[in-house]
């Protein structure tokens, strides 16, 4: 059965206020007083892209520094301060940018954009703390030697983007790590952590005033800096096949092609094909390895829309005798689905998951404030939701078979392998 | 059927849960890994629903479905617009007595199975070390079994076998509905009655008795040595009260305990272990408070710097606590902790999902909604005599050490 769904506004951008803090923040706030906390995200754009070519993981240092102390606090002293409060401050990494989470009660609302503005202008960047911090970045690299997940998604990025910051693993490796100067963390801080480069998302129990006072405090002190911008660049090593041989009893797959950019008139097309290629359990891919052959566990692609490129990527796992079969039946369905495009019906349950699930994915604070944080990041306005949930009804058989034959082309992979695949 | 209902507002979105009572810790002798093959074969479909067609018709409005098996509760939840919560119930009620399951299905959702344990386990020296470290601590105990089961013990899992247990388990005397979200409690309530009041009463489920291990006197550890290990770890459990076995005020205690020791990066071994003494790059205590009727976990576990082995660190574990026995803990970190253990509360009810995980796996492991309405109050009298109490549980001869070490090439 198939239930047609029409797109219903989000009323996101009514409810959204736009405001411009006495010290010039922009920031998108949603107040809702139904819980007396706020939650805040906010993101510098360049991130791990600002990293050195030689020093990758830089901005992830960078980011686990950032509370490590402050101002007079050493490291403790300042997560004690956090903690006397209930605040929760955490930093990470993006592809494109070093993104910030602030949860606080809204009675610790003061305190706790005075902590974050200490740590963004006057992170310590102390000896000790910079040995503390690599040394544990150093323990995960080693780790990810070792397990299929990280190790397949390293050697496709390194063999699909090999002259771009995409091609270089955001958390470094042992190479690039021991390299990280504090110079360069100084000298990564003052170019990045900038208001140009500097987005928030709020939701919660705080009015547009009182937001705009408290931004100050946190933000209103950073220099204005420049925007920083992904070089563009697009996936390579089509037809190819990277194996790293790990001693284990599974072999895990990572595989992809160029994606579809945002801007694109297929791209909310290309969002339908991928939804139905691998984007979840009802997929064809799902169906094919998994329900019909018991080939793996996981199975999934995504369309990854990234500023410098955008890539649809899929992900499985098989025992180490039944690669060969795994990857004929991926490639065959690519084929398939690039020469014959989708059905009706394939369509319409695609859109309706597509137009349901961008409203019910928003179902707490943080997640609305992310995806506040993430519109303005990537440069949409407050409409783009329902612009492009309309454009996702609007998608008819023939844009399908358009967008999956540009989509898919002739079916060729680059193909990344972490095990000991037999045959390959 | 008990029926808790949670109302969220703020968007018109519910997410509904069936919990069944029963895991991997109820799977019979010689069939682990039975409640989760079942979990996955409950997706296989009905007379009424088959395969694939309500998560056809659940995915056609953005609706979202899983499930998930735990050592003593078994959940199914779908996150819908909240016009299709009837939709829901309407099919949990099918699926609860009606489930057919096909030879040839349940041979291949078997391969299935055997995938998904080489990505936890068999190709994860880290995840075999972890299951052969639980089965150490309580080896006559089942939930010490890994909840996925043994590999070989799955390759033998038959349709019958899943038949048999589905028709033990899954009763509505046996379930539990939570329904968190933008609705109506009354209006649940009526639709509860309605749907699942006309699936047949089935009994009582039958009371389960689990062996149980002698206390401890002996201290043990389990060391794997791999060539595939490229970065050393220890791994130490202690067995320890769940909340609903444990002494008033013990698990409170416990979960304090945690925080203190291993929370965050202020706590007593991270300053310790990873910024005084730098034998380690990470640290980490929790007690699995949540997840057992009987005896609960608490792991302390750690990755060793450059030149420390997981056995140097493992003393090293030992000597911070054994320093802690003598001069207890400070004020004003319990003071910390508390209040940092009480906002959590507060945080997480931020999201419909996790209260009504934190609801359906409290109701699942022998609390009540007492229980869950004075945590904040007990956690806020949790005395430094109980800490040390709690302190005690964790002496070296109670517990299991787990060594994961790299072999050189040959």
């Amino acid at each position: 059965m198939t239930i047609h769904v029409a797109p219903t506004p989000t009323a996101l951008a009514d409810r959204v206020h736009r405001l411009r803090s006495p010290g010039g923040i922009e920031a998108w706030l949603i107040e809702d007083h139904t819980l007396p906390i706020l939650s805040m995200q906010f993101g510098f754009r360049g991130g791990p892209t600002l990293d050195a070519a030689d020093r990758a993981g830089s901005a992830r240092m960078l980011a686990d520094l950032l509370t490590e102390g402050a101002g007079p606090m050493d490291a403790g002293a300042f997560r004690r301060a956090l903690g006397d409060r209930a605040i929760r401050l955490s930093f990470s990494i993006w592809t494109d940018s070093l993104r910030g989470e602030l949860k606080t009660l809204a009675r610790e609302a003061a305190a706790a954009f005075d902590l974050l503005g200490l740590a963004l202008r006057a992170p310590r960047l102390a000896p000790d703390d910079l040995v503390r911090v690599r040394s544990a970045l150093e323990s995960d690299a080693r780790a990810g030697l070792s397990r299929p997940d990280p190790v397949a998604s390293r050697s496709f990025a390194a063999r699909g983007f090999p002259v771009h910051p995409y091609g270089r693993p955001v958390g470094g490796d042992l190479d690039s790590l021991p390299r990280i100067s504090h110079g360069d963390l100084a000298a990564l801080h003052e170019r990045m952590l900038t208001r140009a480069n500097l987005r928030v998302g709020v939701v919660g129990a705080i009015g547009p005033e009182a937001l705009g006072i408290a931004l100050d405090r946190a933000f209103a002190e950073l220099p204005g800096g420049a925007m920083a911008a992904t070089p563009l660049t697009g996936l390579q090593g089509l037809g190819e096949r990277v194996v790293t041989r790990l001693g284990l009893p599974q072999s895990t797959i990572r595989f992809g092609r160029p994606g579809i950019p945002r801007q694109d008139p297929d791209f909310a097309a290309a969002t339908v094909v991928n939804q139905c290629l691998g984007g979840d359990m009802s997929s064809r891919l799902f169906r094919e390895v998994r329900e019909k052959r018991g080939l793996c566990y996981a199975m999934r692609t995504g369309l990854h829309v990234a500023e410098g490129a955008c890539t649809l990527v899929g992900m499985t796992a098989t025992r180490n005798d039944r690669v060969g079969e795994t990857l004929r039946v991926i490639e065959d369905e690519l084929l398939r689905l690039s020469t014959d495009g989708l059905g009706q019906d394939e369509i319409d349950r695609a859109k309706g998951y597509l137009l349901g699930s961008s409203k019910l994915r928003l179902d707490s604070s943080s997640a609305i404030a992310a995806l506040l944080l993430a519109l303005q990041l990537d440069g949409c306005g407050l409409d783009w939701l329902d612009t492009h949930n309309r454009r996702i009804a609007a998608v008819t058989p023939e844009d399908g078979r358009r967008a999956a034959a540009r989509l898919l082309g002739d079916g060729r992979l680059l193909i990344a392998i972490a095990g000991d695949p037999v045959g390959s | 059927m008990q029926v808790v209902v949670i109302p969220d507002r703020r968007s018109p979105i519910v997410t509904h849960m069936i919990w069944y009572r029963n895991g991997s810790t109820d799977d019979p002798p010689g069939k682990s890994g039975l409640a989760h093959f079942l979990e996955h074969l409950m997706f296989k479909g009905t007379a009424d629903y088959p395969a694939g067609r309500f998560s056809a018709l659940l995915a056609s409005v953005g609706g979202e479905e899983n499930a998930f098996t735990g050592w003593d509760f078994t959940a199914y939840h779908q996150r819908v617009p909240n016009e299709y919560l009837s939709t829901c119930m309407t099919y949990e009620a099918d699926r609860m007595r009606n489930l057919a399951l096909d030879e040839a299905v349940v041979a291949t959702e078997r391969e299935v199975i055997l995938e998904e344990r080489s990505m936890v386990a068999d190709a994860n020296p880290a995840g075999l070390l972890g299951e052969a470290v639980a089965v150490a601590a309580i080896p006559a105990h089942p939930a010490g079994r890994p909840i996925i089961g043994w590999r070989h013990e799955i390759e033998g899992l038959t349709r019958a076998d899943a038949l048999a247990y589905y028709r033990r388990f899954y009763t509505p005397e046996n379930a539990l509905l939570v329904v968190a979200g933008d609705a109506e409690p009354e209006a649940v309530h009526d639709l509860a009655a309605r749907i699942y009041g006309a699936v047949p009463a089935a009994g009582s489920t039958d009371e389960r008795r689990h062996p149980q291990d002698p206390p401890s006197r002996v201290h043990r550890q389990i060391t794997l040595t791999d060539a595939t290990v490229s970065e050393p770890q220890l791994t130490r459990l202690q067995m320890v009260p769940s909340p609903g076995t444990a002494v008033p005020g013990e698990a409170e205690a416990l979960e304090l305990l945690a925080f203190l020791l291993g929370g965050d990066e202020t706590s007593i071994l991270y300053t310790r272990l990873v910024v005084e003494l730098a034998c380690a790059t990470r640290v980490q205590a929790s007690y699995w408070s949540a997840y057992f009727r009987g005896p609960a976990r608490f792991y302390i576990q750690g990755i060793p710097a450059p030149g420390t082995t997981p056995r140097d660190l493992d003393r090293s574990v030992d000597a911070v606590l054994a320093d802690l026995r003598e001069s207890g803990f400070e004020a004003s970190a319990i003071a910390r902790a508390k209040t940092q253990l009480v906002a959590s509360a507060l945080y997480a009810r931020d999201s419909q999902v996790s209260l009504a995980n934190w609801y359906g796996m409290a109701l699942c492991c022998g609390l009540g909604l007492d229980d869950l309405a004075t945590w904040e109050a007990r956690i806020e009298a949790v005395t430094a005599e109980a800490l040390l109490r709690a302190l005690s549980l964790l002496a070296r001869e109670r517990g299991v050490s787990g060594h994961l070490i790299r072999s050189e090439a040959a």
